[in-house]
């Protein structure tokens, strides 16, 4: 439904975006990870056709978006991040603005104000003007005017920002149920579980650039194809380190804290099955190490993000290879 | 496609309600309170005359409420719309409109809806006090031009605001930019038009006093706003609309372009490039004859230029200038356009390096020299040397790609824009007037004549050597002023052999980039290394960074743990 191909984009000698690719399925929920300053605001203006890529590609539904921006905009929906409302119009005033320069018929305009009105939840709202109106409401409003033209594709930038807990979680409720009328939404975000909870995929971006992207379950995969094996022993590790060392499917052991619980860390070549954390700790038992505990440490999606995002300079350059380091690491 | 769009109908059903309405409304009641006021004390003073002069209270009418109108329509509306554009602009709801699918003229004209309702409804509010104005001093003829006047500068007033709109951050340095400058132009062509100044009274044009006060007295200034070209004496407002309606037309253009998300300078090559040409074409209608057909007092007040032909064509050239800062090409652009030149999509061609954009400031400089050249040849034969009429747009073009390809070849080293015009314009400051400080020592201390050599750097003095029929120093201007053509189309020549050298230099990398021509590794200035499949990277790599298969430390991630 949405693929950008090689955007690039400079902001006078700082570049944004270093040749980012992206490629949503159609009615799916996509999720847009990255710290700030990664280039997610960037790329998401230009797949909203406000912003123009120095070089790249966009084609929504496979037409091109630079080229035929008449075309494309009526298909999309963009609320930026930070956004401004018409501050002196009272909502339904400016729903109804919109709804006439999208070019709804006078006849139409009603129903279709009332109808995004009951999406966002804001019908206490529609009489208020939208400069008294709190961070919560004004964000629901604007997704409002979002929906008013009844967008094929949804680009949300950092939707859920400023939010309080409880506001964020009607939000997300609200994302869900456009998701479920077959919506295709990009939601970006630099918290991750915000959006792991419904997005079927994810892209993460740093440096301008993306990283990584795909099913969630398949990123996981991606980043963290190595489980490791958390032993909490009594005595002397270099037994256990070396017993275990022995295994096959074991690649490295740390030893990882000291006494009196000597704790050991074995990363394995593949999954952590059930059936090989149970040899595991029979060889110890046999070799009569006395193990106290076993742990499956099985990295997320979010740990892996923040380590890559809190490490290295803070030039996009580096971090970037520096994750991409640790992709190809993992990937080996 | 309809040119106005769903914007004009909002605006314009929004323009009568609301605050703007009551704001009309008192405006209206106080025209015609002051009105009252007026007429109250000129029947109080007139009382004791056997007939009253109705035609001086209609006089006094017709100015107040000219003014009124005029201050509505130049003042109030160019700072509404630039406040407006400006507010869009600030709080990004001007990319919302965009989303809408409203193209550039829709968002333009719907903008100019939202401000141009109410003054053109206190005009018409004001109708009956104009066509009183008719029975007054000026009559009927000096009513029209009065108000043609303001019809003409409104769209300059307010479509300069409205670029100004968009180009501050914030909407209030848009309307207090807006309001200065209104008061700025309005102040200027008043002292412009004024008694016994010999300065650029062409500035005149920039103000409506000229045809409010055209037909003031008329048995004395009937050519108040008079300008002659060649010994035609034609009404202002001719000149105005020429002028006035080709930098209108160019800043609509201008506008509609940047409305529609079009990245530009501040009025966008095209509208600069009017804009120059019409400030040409002003200066070019010189007649500096008035004097002979009128004479007296009346020819102070003419808005023809009555400036030495050398003044003139040096102030072509300076206008000119300003073209050079629209041609620079940044190092990015050109490695882009480069490495696209085989690409399904073309680049731009606004954004590529090609000859055509050096042709706005030649085209600039033959038009106004060539307009002043042919009417003093015609008019004022024997003022300059006629091969000056050929040698000055020579020196001055020469000058102008000079100065062009200076900014340029900064702009294919820095990417910078505060560089390449900062360090640009040093460097032609320091080139072009440094030369005189030593033409003045050497004026002091060195040998007779030496002094004038010096000068032949700077392209003013060389344009005023070529149209001087004299020697300077016992050597012919002539010679002078080809010396100052050859240091500037010498210097050109250089300039674009170090242009062409790091265009091959870009070219060589755009050839070599698969991702894209731009600095996927690397800024290009440091791409000095080539791997086997072609990619152009940077020193600090050890193996190419564009192929896939890369180590850890190559990649300048932790290593794993060797345990």
């Amino acid at each position: 439904m949405l693929v950008a191909k090689n955007l690039w984009r400079y902001y006078g000698s700082k570049v944004a975006l270093r040749g980012m690719d992206l490629e949503v399925e159609r009615g799916s929920a996509y999720g847009f990870i990255g710290p700030n300053g990664a280039g997610k605001s960037t790329t998401l203006r230009i797949l909203a056709t406000v912003d123009q890529p120095e070089a790249g590609e966009v084609f929504v539904d496979g037409v091109d978006a630079q080229e035929h921006q008449d075309r494309v905009r009526p298909w999309l929906g963009f609320m930026p991040d930070p956004f401004h409302l018409y501050d002196e119009l009272t909502v339904n005033l400016m729903l109804h603005m919109f709804a006439q320069l999208y070019g709804i018929p006078y006849r139409q305009r009603a129903a279709r104000v009332a109808k995004v009105v009951e999406l966002a939840r804001i019908k206490q709202r529609v009489g208020q003007k939208c400069g008294q109106l709190s961070k919560g409401w004004r964000q629901r409003v604007l997704l409002a005017r979002t929906l008013i033209h009844d967008p094929k594709v949804l680009l949300l930038d950092e939707p859920a920002a400023g939010l309080d807990p409880a506001a964020r979680i009607e939000f997300r409720e609200i994302v869900r149920t456009l998701r479920d009328m077959g919506k295709t939404i990009v939601v970006s975000s630099h918290i991750l579980t915000e959006l792991a909870d419904f997005c079927d995929a994810v892209g993460i971006v740093e440096g301008g650039r993306m990283v990584v992207s795909g099913r969630i379950s398949d990123v996981l995969e991606r980043l963290n194809p190595h489980d490791r094996v958390e032993f909490e022993i009594l005595g002397d590790p270099q037994t256990a380190c070396s017993l275990l060392g022995e295994l096959p499917e074991v690649d490295a052991v740390d030893v990882t804290a000291a006494a009196p619980l000597q704790r050991l860390s074995a990363t394995l070549q593949g999954r952590a099955t059930p059936e090989l954390r149970s040899r595991m700790v029979a060889t110890l038992v046999r070799a009569g190490v006395e193990v106290c505990g076993v742990q499956l440490k099985r990295e997320d999606l979010e740990d892996l993000f923040l380590k890559v995002a809190n490490q290295g300079s803070t030039e996009g350059g580096v971090r970037v290879e520096t994750l991409r380091g640790l992709l190809k690491g993992g990937a080996a | 496609m309809t040119i106005f769009g769903p914007l004009c109908g909002w605006h314009g059903q929004r323009a009568f309600k609301g605050r703007s309405l009551v704001a009309t409304l008192v405006y209206i009641v106080l025209i015609y309170g002051i009105a009252g006021i007026v007429f109250t004390i000129w029947i109080a003073q007139s009382s004791y005359r056997l007939r009253p002069n109705y035609q001086e209270l209609f006089t006094i009418l017709h100015y107040f409420t000219w003014g009124a109108v005029g201050v509505a329509l130049l003042v109030i509306t160019p700072a509404r719309l630039a406040t407006l554009v400006g507010r869009e602009r600030e709080r990004g709801t001007l990319d919302q409109l965009r989303l809408t699918g409203l193209s550039g003229i829709q968002l333009t004209n719907g903008f100019l809806a939202a401000v141009l309702p109410l003054p053109l409804l206190a005009f018409l509010a004001a109708m009956p006090l104009i066509i009183l104005g008719v029975g007054g001093e000026p009559g009927l003829l000096g009513v029209l031009r009065a108000y043609l006047g303001l019809a003409l500068l409104t769209p300059f007033y307010v479509l300069f605001s409205a670029h100004l709109g968009l180009s501050v951050k914030k909407a209030a340095a848009a309307t207090s930019g807006a309001l200065l400058t209104v008061i700025g132009l309005l102040i200027a062509s008043g002292v412009c038009l004024g008694e016994g100044h010999e300065g650029p009274k062409v500035f005149a044009l920039f103000g409506p006093w000229a045809s409010g006060l055209s037909t003031v007295e008329r048995h004395r200034t009937y050519d108040a706003n008079t300008f002659s070209v060649w010994n035609l004496h034609i009404p202002g407002e001719f000149l105005s609309l020429v002028v006035l309606g080709l930098i209108g037309a160019l800043f609509y253009l201008g506008l509609v372009r940047r409305l529609s998300g079009e990245r530009g300078l501040l009025l966008g090559r095209t509208a600069a490039f009017g804009f120059s040409v019409a400030l040409a074409v002003a200066l070019g209608t010189d007649a500096g004859s008035v004097d002979r057909w009128n004479g007296g007092w009346s020819s102070d007040r003419s808005l023809a230029v009555d400036m030495p032909p050398e003044v003139l064509f040096v102030l072509v050239l300076v206008f000119s200038l300003f073209l050079a800062l629209e041609v620079p090409v940044g190092w990015r652009d050109a490695l882009r356009s480069l490495g696209a030149s085989g690409a399904s999509r073309a680049f731009p061609m606004h954004r590529r390096l090609t000859v055509r954009r050096f042709y706005s400031g030649p085209v600039v400089i033959c038009l106004g020299m060539g307009l002043i050249a042919v009417e003093e040849t015609v008019l004022q034969s024997g003022r300059v040397a006629a091969s000056g009429l050929v040698l000055a747009p020579l020196v001055a073009i020469a000058a102008w790609v000079f100065a062009a390809l200076t900014f340029q070849t900064i702009a294919v080293i820095s990417s910078s824009k505060p560089v390449v015009y900062g360090v640009g314009g040093v460097i032609l400051l320091m080139l072009w007037f440094l030369p005189l400080i030593g033409a003045a020592v050497l004026d002091e201390f060195g040998p007779r004549g030496s002094e004038y050599f010096p000068m032949t750097l700077n392209p003013f003095a060389g344009v005023v050597f070529s149209l001087d029929k004299g020697n300077s120093g016992g050597v012919p201007n002539v010679v002078l002023a080809l010396m100052s053509f050859a240091i500037f189309a010498g210097g050109s020549v250089v300039l674009g052999q170090v242009i062409r050298k790091r265009l091959a230099v870009l070219s060589d990398m755009a050839a070599g980039m698969v991702a894209l021509p731009a600095d996927a590794y690397a800024p290009p200035g440091s791409l000095t290394q080539r791997c086997e499949k072609g990619h152009a990277f940077s020193g600090v790599w050890d193996r190419c960074p564009h192929c896939a298969e890369l180590t850890h430390s190559e990649l300048g991630a932790p290593k794993p743990d060797p345990a």
